[in-house]
């Protein structure tokens, strides 16, 4: 094929052939002129007689002469130009009598509904821009052209945002802090910084303070605090708290229940009132003063005409008064009772007091005594009942040293240095019981040494034993002198004098003398 | 019962506190020693009131203070305890049982008190032991030839 893909290819190359001595055939001319015949076939011809059967791609553009259209549509719909003689525009016009002109604006290839927006223009100019909700275009903007701009009308069928002023007419300028004075208004009900607009009823509340300078005319003026009035207050009827007033009302004045006090003359500021027979006259400080028979200051003190006042800060309620230098002071039962030293109560049980008693005598059938942690002296005789109770005994000149009376009735006995320091009881090698005692040693035969837990202050003490040798009389000694030391004690036990040492079945022993 | 804050106070009144509040404590504990050789085995019992007193604290004083007034008794011219405040113004020692608390218990503390250091200083330190814990019942039973009694070796295994 000579002549394919827009690109005309010869088949036979006339001197070629020549130089290779092939002749001239039908047959070779034909495939060369049915080549040139196909070409020229299928192109595209300037006067319009062929009409395009494909998509025809432009590598350089489609230049238009000025006012040379471009008509779409089977029916010539639309037509688009240059308009270079009339509007000097891109004109794109619909080229039907009586159509609209329609422009549908997509992105996204117009996949979504929301990808497109509609433009058009009716018959008779109203310009309208739609868009896609739900497969057909609804009008969001409509411009209604009018012979005059004035009377033009723009409606938006949605919200409209404003980024600055709103201009109305020919100069009424609204900003936006303006139009917020009218925004959240509730009827009726005046707000701060609002516009006040009434209820359906045409009432209006909550104002604050309200400044006529004109005249304020209203049906009925219903005030619930007071009323302040410069001038002429008119009315063609009044009440006070009920009852008319009139211009004839008049006045009771005098002294008697519900009479309106009138004065007299002479009152001055500062006066005090007295009833001057149906009249209020003024009396001064020195004339009350001369009225009432009294003194323009008092004397304080204890002389005589003095007055009396209270000198001191701790009077309480059911006290006694005791004149001072100055005045009167406060005294309780207790310190009246030693101010004027009276002795206590008859047959009161507890004596209480934080002084001394010097002299006199607690007799027989007197209460009980307690003094606290107080101690109790006498360098005489305390003579008790059937018992005398306490938890320690401690000498008065020696703390260590008591003296008791011996049997002789007049001679006396220490009681300290009678007192066991040491004593135990044993059973051939257990203790059954004892004092001061930390262990038994079972040193032999006959021989058992009692240890102290207390020591002795010296080994001059005294050691009584005594044990029990079964059949026997047997004999309890410390042995010698060296078995008796501040921290123990032996004792040696024989079956008789001069016997053979034996284990006793019970020793006992006691110590008494002086503890280190 | 709570031992009373007893420092300060004299030994002798502690110890009559503790019999009249505690609960005596009878301990079959036996501390057999010998510390002569011609002599026989010694036995050292406790006493029921002071185990009772050692165990519940607060009333016994240490026992160096017992070491210090051994020393002054043990001196020539000895003629009596000026020290026995050691015994009645130390701090007491606190509860100890057998073989625990201060001293390392009262058995130890019992063994340094009435028993010569002699003995308890070195008493493993011969050819055989010189002193033996055991039990009352490890005792011979007999106490014929207690003159004879020794340490035997089945005591010190027992111990």
């Amino acid at each position: 094929m000579a002549f394919s893909g827009g690109t005309f290819s010869r088949l036979y190359d006339w001197t070629t052939d020549r130089d290779n001595g092939v002749k001239i055939l039908a047959s070779r001319m034909d495939q060369e002129f049915d080549g040139m015949a196909t070409g020229l076939s299928t192109c595209i011809l300037k006067d319009g007689t062929q009409t395009c059967t494909a998509a025809i791609p432009f590598a350089q553009g489609i230049t238009l002469p000025d006012n040379k259209t471009i008509t779409l549509g089977t029916n010539s719909d639309i037509t688009i130009q240059y308009d270079e003689s009339t509007n000097d525009s891109l004109e794109i016009a619909a080229n039907v009598e009586g159509a609209a002109l329609g422009i549908v604006l997509k992105a996204d290839q117009g996949d979504d509904n929301a990808d497109q927006h509609k433009v058009g223009i009716a018959d008779g100019g109203t310009l309208t821009f739609g868009s896609k909700i739900s497969g057909s275009f609804v009008t969001y903007l409509t411009h209604t052209p009018n012979s005059t701009v004035a009377s033009s009308t723009t409606a938006v069928a949605g919200n409209l945002t404003v980024g600055g002023d709103l201009t109305l007419g020919s100069g009424a300028v609204i900003s936006e802090a303006e139009l917020e004075k009218m925004d959240g208004i509730t009827n009726g009900t005046v707000a701060a910084n609002k516009a006040v607009v009434v209820d359906a009823n045409k009432d209006i509340a909550s104002f604050r303070n309200v400044t006529l300078t004109g005249e304020l005319d209203a049906g009925s003026l219903d005030i619930s605090g007071d009323a302040d009035i410069d001038g002429t207050l008119e009315a063609d009827a009044m009440t006070l708290n009920g009852t008319a007033i009139t211009a004839t009302a008049t006045l009771d004045t005098g002294i008697s229940n519900n009479n309106v006090p009138k004065f007299t003359s002479g009152v001055a500021d500062d006066d005090f009132l007295r009833v001057a027979g149906t009249a209020i006259e003024g009396r001064s400080a020195s004339e009350v003063l001369s009225d009432i028979g009294g003194q323009a200051s008092l004397t304080f003190g204890i002389s005589n005409t003095n007055a009396v006042k209270i000198d001191s800060s701790s009077v309480a309620d059911n006290e006694y008064a005791r004149f001072t230098a100055s005045g009167l002071e406060s005294r309780s039962n207790a310190e009246v009772l030693s101010d004027i030293g009276a002795p206590p109560a008859a047959g009161s049980s507890n004596i209480v007091t934080t002084g001394a008693l010097n002299s006199g005598s607690i007799t027989s059938g007197f209460g009980s005594i307690d003094n606290g942690s107080s101690a109790i002296t006498t360098t005489g005789v305390i003579t008790g009942g059937s018992e005398v109770k306490t938890d320690k005994l401690t000498g008065v000149t020696t703390a260590g040293s008591i003296l008791v009376t011996g049997e002789g009735n007049s001679t006396t006995t220490n009681l300290q240095q009678g007192l066991a320091k040491v004593w135990q009881s044993t059973d051939v090698t257990t203790l059954n019981d004892s004092n001061n005692v930390s262990s038994v040693t079972d040193t032999a035969t006959g021989k058992l040494t009692v240890n102290y837990t207390a020591n002795m202050a010296n080994n001059d003490y005294a050691v009584t034993m005594n044990c029990a040798i079964q059949s026997q009389v047997p004999i309890c000694s410390p042995q010698d002198n060296s078995h008796i030391t501040t921290s123990a004690h032996r004792c040696h036990t024989l079956i008789s004098n001069g016997g053979a040492e034996a284990d006793a079945e019970y020793i006992g022993s006691q110590v008494t003398g002086d503890l280190a | 019962m709570q031992t009373p804050e007893f420092q300060g106070t004299h030994l002798f009144d502690r110890l009559c506190w503790a019999k009249e509040n505690l609960e005596p404590v009878q301990s079959d504990i036996r501390i057999v020693f010998e510390d002569a050789v011609d002599e026989c085995a010694k036995i050292l019992v406790p006493d029921l009131n002071w185990v009772a007193a050692a165990e519940a604290g607060g009333v016994l004083p240490p026992v160096e203070s017992y070491w210090a007034l051994a020393e002054d008794e043990a001196k020539p011219d000895f003629v009596k305890h000026t020290r026995g405040y050691l015994l009645h113004d130390t701090e007491p020692v606190g509860p100890m049982t057998e073989d625990s608390g201060p001293y390392g218990g009262w058995v130890n503390y019992l063994i340094m008190k009435d028993i010569s250091p002699s003995i308890w200083q070195t008493w493993d330190e011969g050819n055989r032991p010189k002193m033996v814990i055991c039990r009352k019942e490890q005792l011979p039973q007999t106490r014929e030839w207690r003159n004879a009694w020794r340490i035997s070796d089945e005591l010190n295994l027992a111990a």
